[in-house]
């Protein structure tokens, strides 16, 4: 324990900022550096991932998280390109003798349509970046995505890439690479959001109005994050006009939304607001059911931002999210949402030496009860509070060396739930599952490194350290998973530690301009998962830690691709396979009770998953017609000694086939035509195959879990947006939207359930609910 | 009460989800691998006979009446006595003890089965049980809530002391002598985790629908309530049942599960001794609380 103490203090003292100016002085003198912002020039938001390509050295870079990039290059003349997807591009011709800052702005390419829009010669990043398995979607392309009651929605987007899979229909939960919900960290900002469904999964926290970047890590986390083993969804929201006010929103069946945005001082201090709220219960009365009459149904979500440039080397962001669910009829009631508040500040310690210093704080809280007055009145809460610091660096070391290092620590409050009656006549007592604290911890350090004009390598290791903290009851359990004696913790007490080197490889290797091989290997631990048991969950599922009785979850994944380009960039087709293996994987007894419960380890059973398969797809993202198609061929599987009488059984959101062809056309200036269409296999389900009468039931006798799929799932979903032609001095432009989810109405089985006939007691009969049939909506959306 | 919780939770929760639509579909199923025997026994500190059901598993859309199993020589033993049980009618597999039988609480008893022919491989099937005290109910009410339900709902009310040690209860209505929630998924079966060492002050543990010819109450009908005090191994095993019977959907239910009952073997279902206590009212015009 010592050793790991003493590599941990090591590691600290490699992120002293000294490092780095130090080398700089030391023999370095031969390399000048150019370093900037590359930025949108009609609002001056910063764009992430443009690229900078240098000429005479037939390389370049690309800017990072916060639209920052940096090259070290020698002395002498050189010619800059400066380009980012759906931008013209910029070039310039710099003669280089000092150290220079140069800030780009780039102009948005015209939709004209008799010309493919020219792009950089560095359109080819998929086929070039040393990073592999990881999608970016821009918000543009998720607005043009046909959704569910008109609602755009980022996380159905996502759904639709290969190797991610939905848990249910309608769900905003997903599943990448078999992995299970839990599995996936979602950032907004930097700081995690626990749930991010509203209204059981139908719509997700995130108003797209306000998202400026979308990047989905499928394996091949970088060695900055950690924490969880199956993807990593890192949102970033705009940062605020800074050249002119501006607004984006729009109205439709379900909900309207509204992002204003614009500079508080010009060129130097931006702000943005998106609000987004429902009015479902206008619809209540539709239903004809005079239970609802009465009943208040709606969610909201509110994002809020300002940026501010102090100088050249300092900039500070502070980000903040609320959202929340709100249920209430005359018997009960129910609240449930996120809020997140981040304070971030980038300082340039030199020209090669980029820093941003993170502070969060992340709140799922829900409540529910019945209304007061009564004796069986009752409330029933629960939340989880994470405060959490972080500092990343970037070392621009040279043209062929980027190291990036850092530490992270978040602080976890978990509440899993507490329920007492309300009222002096009440005969509950009050209930309390104790409060779990623990600090999960991480340093990291990374390298990305060309070798030669083929290769790249990337390499880094992250170590993470877990640890539980009193005020506690420890619970202990026998061998039959029962509670055997509990120990009372004190406060502050350190009393368990766990902790995990996790190495991040990976290669990418050149084979022509247009197309390279990639592999890479990971390992990733997470401490704290979610303990659903349903297939979509619901938003009362609660996050429990690791602790004595709970080891972290372990994945080691490997991935091998090739990428090639086809027709000048314009399309990209890829091929990746995939093998992941997890210990410790946790799955829940049969008939497992996860709620109020405070023996709730002793509900789980541990033991192996694996799950392995080939994506492939195909993707243009210029043009009249864009989109892509993909197909992924799959399997997931566990094997735990008490489940399934210790068979392996498929895992829950195991998918052999699934297809998903995402499609949008110009029609013409001014109509424009989106198209989904999905396949896939059904979702494994326990059928039985034997019945016993018992109690006058009909009780189903079953066999192996899993083993049998449900019908499989298809659906056509279809859209129209009008945008009428624009006045060239009206500020406002408005655009109609029709869409149609599922199209050709297909009944897709939600559940399946068996059922006793009514008239006859011993006659039964399956039956399909099913939730959606042919929906269709419009929406207004307007910008000024 | 945490039963009760979730059903209140499941009631919110499934009032959000949007109009959905259910029909009737064709599934393939394999037949059953092999046929288990069914057991279904209690016994309990009333004096009456007790009652026994043995029958045997079949495919999933066989769609008969189970099979009895009829020849097999059963005993419940305990607290120094053996009962032996005898098949009531030639066939049905129902077995019963003598009439003038009562268990005592405090006592261990074991149902001990041997069958003419095995079954699922086994010939001797065995089960433990053990009778807990009860603290004898106080009274019942009965309030009508004409807002529950098109036809109101009449709700049944406990009021008793719950003794602070960690205890399981089920509950029969009989309307008139005859057991109303006849089927299993329609008894509360309960922990006392959260009124535990107090009075109930009348918490509701039935209901009847005005709506249902089986369950509607007129001026004049006796409403009479069984407690029974369970054990917790028995309890788990209704409560697995109860999941097991009602709707599954993929935002609550877990994956199915065969429901683990106490009997040895293999055999599916469960064996319980319990001790009762009774109280009855009778329904007067107006709406009415006890005490």
């Amino acid at each position: 324990m010592k050793f790991i103490q003493y590599l941990f203090v090591l590691f600290f003292a490699l992120l002293l900022p000294n490092a780095g100016l130090r080398a700089e002085n030391e023999g370095e003198a031969k390399r000048l550096n150019i370093s900037g912002h590359i930025a949108d020039g009609q609002s001056g938001e910063m764009l992430i991932g443009a690229t900078v390509y240098v000429d005479e050295l037939q390389t370049g870079t690309a800017t990072n998280l916060y639209g920052f990039y940096a090259i070290s290059l020698p002395p002498g003349k050189y010619s800059l390109h400066y380009s980012y997807i759906g931008y013209e591009r910029v070039s310039k011709v710099i003669s280089l003798n000092s150290d220079l800052t140069l800030d780009v702005e780039l102009s948005p390419a015209d939709q004209t349509l008799d010309e493919v829009v020219i792009t950089g010669e560095r359109q080819d990043k998929n086929v070039s970046a040393a990073e592999m398995s990881v999608v970016k979607i821009e918000s543009k392309t998720i607005k043009e995505i046909p959704a569910l009651f008109g609602e755009t929605d980022l996380i159905r987007a996502i759904q639709l890439l290969p190797g991610v899979k939905p848990l249910a229909e309608g769900s905003t939960g997903f599943s990448v690479r078999g992995g299970s919900a839990d599995q996936n960290l979602i950032l907004l900002d930097e700081a995690p959001v626990y749930n991010a469904g509203h209204l059981l999964g139908f719509f997700s926290v995130f108003n797209n109005d306000a998202v400026k970047d979308v990047k989905l890590y499928k394996g091949d986390i970088p060695a900055s994050q950690g924490g969880r083993l199956s993807s990593l969804l890192d949102v970033r929201m705009k940062d605020g006009n800074l050249k002119n006010f501006s607004g984006t929103g729009g109205v439709g069946l379900i909900s309207s939304r509204l992002t204003l945005e614009g500079p508080i001082i010009k060129d130097k201090t931006s702000f943005i607001v998106s609000g987004r709220r429902t009015y479902a219960d206008l619809f209540i009365p539709l239903f004809g059911n005079e239970d609802l009459d009465g009943s208040k149904l709606y969610f909201y979500d509110l994002n809020a931002k300002i940026s501010h440039i102090i100088n050249e080397n300092n900039r500070i962001f502070a980000s903040a999210y609320f959202g929340s669910d709100v249920f209430k009829n005359e018997f009960a009631g129910m609240n449930l949402g996120n809020n997140t508040l981040t304070l971030r500040w980038n300082h340039l310690f030199s020209k090669k030496l980029f820093s941003n210093f993170t502070f969060l704080r992340s709140r799922y809280a829900y409540s529910l009860g019945t209304p007061e007055g009564e004796a069986s009145s009752f409330e029933w809460k629960s939340k989880l509070v994470d405060y959490s610091a972080k500092a990343d660096f970037t070392w621009y070391l040279n043209t062929d060396n980027t190291i990036k290092y850092g530490a992270s620590f978040i602080h976890h409050t978990f509440e899993p739930g507490e329920a007492r009656g309300l009222g002096e006549e009440t005969f509950f007592n009050a209930f309390q599952i104790p409060r779990k604290y623990a600090l999960e911890s991480g340093v990291y350090i990374s390298n990305e490194q060309k070798v030669g004009a083929l290769l790249t390598l990337k390499y880094g290791l992250r170590l993470s350290m877990f640890n539980n903290i009193g005020p506690d009851t420890l619970y202990n359990y026998d061998e039959n998973y029962q509670m055997a004696d509990f120990e009372s913790i004190a406060a502050g007490k350190v009393y368990n530690t766990y902790f995990h080197l996790e190495p991040r490889v990976g290669f990418t290797y050149l084979l022509s301009e247009v197309s390279s091989i990639k592999g890479s290997y990971s390992r990733t631990a997470q401490y704290v998962q979610l303990a659903q048991n349903s297939t979509a969950g619901t938003p009362l599922d609660i996050w429990f830690p690791a602790s004595p009785n709970v080891k972290p979850q372990i994945s080691d994944q490997g991935a091998l691709g090739y990428f090639r380009n086809f027709d000048k960039n314009t399309y990209e087709v890829s091929a990746e396979v995939y093998y992941k293996t997890m210990q410790n994987a946790i799955d829940f007894k049969d008939h497992a009770e996860l709620l109020l419960n405070k023996q709730l380890e002793g509900e789980l059973r541990f033991g192996t998953a694996v799950s392995y398969g080939l994506e492939l797809m195909v993707r243009k993202q210029q043009g009249n017609l864009t989109g892509w198609v993909s197909y992924t061929l799959s399997k997931a599987q566990r094997t735990i000694a008490e489940i399934n009488d210790g068979k392996s059984y498929n895992a829950p959101y195991d998918k052999p086939h699934d297809i998903s062809v995402v499609l949008n056309y110009n029609i013409s200036k001014i109509l424009v035509a989106g198209l989904n269409w999905v396949y896939s296999t059904g979702l494994p389900v326990t059928f039985p195959t034997g019945r016993a009468v018992w109690g006058n039931k009909i009780v189903p006798i079953y066999s192996d879990r899993n083993d049998y799929r449900m019908p499989d799932y298809h659906r056509l979903d279809v859209s129209l947006t009008l945008k009428p032609i624009q006045k060239p001095n009206r500020k406002w432009h408005g655009e109609w939207n029709l869409s149609v989810y599922n199209a050709y109405a297909r009944k897709n089985a939600w559940v399946i359930n068996f059922e006793q006939d009514p008239n006859d007691p011993y006659q039964t009969f399956a039956e399909a609910t099913y939730l959606f049939s042919i929906i269709p909506s419009i929406s207004y959306n307007f910008n000024f | 009460m945490l039963a009760k919780i979730k059903n209140i939770t499941s009631l919110i929760l499934i009032v959000l989800v949007v109009a959905s639509c259910t029909e009737r579909i064709e599934i393939d199923l394999d037949a059953q691998k092999y046929a288990r025997l069914v057991v279904e026994g209690e016994f309990s500190t009333d004096t009456a006979a007790h009652i026994v059901r043995l029958t045997v598993t079949e495919d999933y859309f066989s769609n008969s009446m189970p099979v009895g199993v009829s020849n097999a020589q059963l005993t419940i033993s305990g607290a120094g006595e053996e009962y032996p049980l005898n098949e009531i009618v030639a066939g049905s597999g129902i077995y019963a003890t003598d009439t003038q039988v009562a268990g005592l609480v405090g006592a261990d008893y074991t149902l001990r089965i041997v069958l003419d022919e095995a079954i699922g491989g086994e010939q001797e099937y065995t089960a433990n049980s053990t009778i807990y005290p009860i603290n004898p109910l106080d009274s019942i009410g009965l309030e009508f809530h004409e807002d529950w339900a098109t036809e109101g709902v009449w709700e049944v009310k406990c009021y008793v002391w719950d003794p602070p040690t960690e205890d399981y209860y089920m509950f029969h209505i009989y309307r008139n002598g005859v057991l109303v929630n006849d089927t299993i998924d329609q008894v509360f079966v309960v922990d006392d985790a959260l009124y535990n060492g107090n009075y109930t002050n009348g918490i509701g543990v039935g209901y009847l629908n005005q709506a249902d010819e089986n369950e509607q109450l007129f001026p004049g009908d006796q409403v009479t309530l069984r407690v029974l005090r369970i054990t917790k191994e028995y309890s788990e095993f209704l409560w697995s049942l109860q999941e097991e019977v009602s709707y599954q959907s993929p935002l609550f239910s877990g994956p199915p599960a065969n429901v683990k009952g106490n009997i040895s073997g293999g055999a599916f279902g469960a064996f319980g001794a319990y001790s009762a206590s009774y109280a009855s009212k009778v329904v007067k015009p107006e709406t009415m609380v006890g005490l």
